[in-house]
């Protein structure tokens, strides 16, 4: 609840993207293994899914859902 | 080897029947013995099962104080985000984060751990409040807006995105 209105910083992408490989890395998953565990439907789900959530979290963070009283 | 007695009424018995005859008490001693082992509770010989779940909670826990006190004015515009939408969001971000997983690696232990491990990463405590006087004032435009929050959820959507690139989804 801040008074300064503008888009906040986000978290570098790196620093996100070192985070999920060394997760997955530490618990030995390997990455090729999974990826052919994905049938096409389930990849065309995900992909919908994440897109749509996309969608709302920008809707969220660019025009925040506001109540605007004229007093 | 000596007769136990009842802890209770000693009453003496050979053999440490399951409750005493007189006083129907279940304890029983041997005195003549230092053994650890002289002692008889059939209260307590349950089986014991261990059980550890990989429960831990993503507690994302906030607290949101916001007073706006406007007094003797005119013309003034408030305008404050409304952070129960973006609860949702984020509880729509985790469960979308808990199911990729689970579809990509599996319910398996590995999975869960990594579930586990990425929902770490947000645990975090958070308490805002803020206060607004407003007092004989004209034409004031008020905008709160709870940047924390859309961080936070910020934060959630890039590692949803991170890890699907990475399992080749999109």
């Amino acid at each position: 609840m801040s008074d300064l209105p503008g888009k906040p910083k986000e978290i570098p992408n790196k620093v996100i993207d070192l985070l999920v490989s060394d997760t997955l890395r530490r618990n030995g998953i390997n990455l090729e293994n999974v990826k052919g565990k994905l049938s096409d439907e389930q990849k065309q789900a995900l992909k919908e899914l994440v897109e749509d959530l996309t969608k709302q979290v920008d809707a969220f963070v660019d025009q925040p859902n506001s109540t605007k009283k004229d007093l | 080897m000596s007769n136990w007695k009842c802890v209770h009424c000693k009453y003496e018995s050979e053999n440490p029947y399951k409750n005493c005859k007189r006083c129907n008490y279940n304890r029983w001693e041997q005195e003549e013995s230092n053994l650890e082992n002289n002692h008889w509770n059939f209260s307590s010989h349950d089986d014991a099962t261990i059980l550890q779940d990989g429960g831990q909670f993503s507690s994302v826990d906030q607290e949101s104080d916001e007073l706006i006190w406007i007094k003797d004015s005119c013309n003034v515009t408030v305008q404050s985000t409304d952070t129960q939408a973006a609860v949702s969001l984020q509880v729509g971000l985790q469960l979308a984060i808990a199911l990729i997983i689970s579809i990509a690696i599996g319910d398996t232990i590995q999975g869960q751990a990594v579930a586990q491990e990425i929902f770490q990463q947000f645990n975090d405590e958070q308490t805002n409040k803020q206060k607004i006087y407003v007092d004989n004032s004209k034409d004031v435009n008020i905008v709160t807006t709870d940047t924390d929050l859309a961080v936070n959820i910020e934060a959630m959507l890039q590692i949803l995105v991170a890890l699907v690139v990475k399992l080749d989804v999109l």
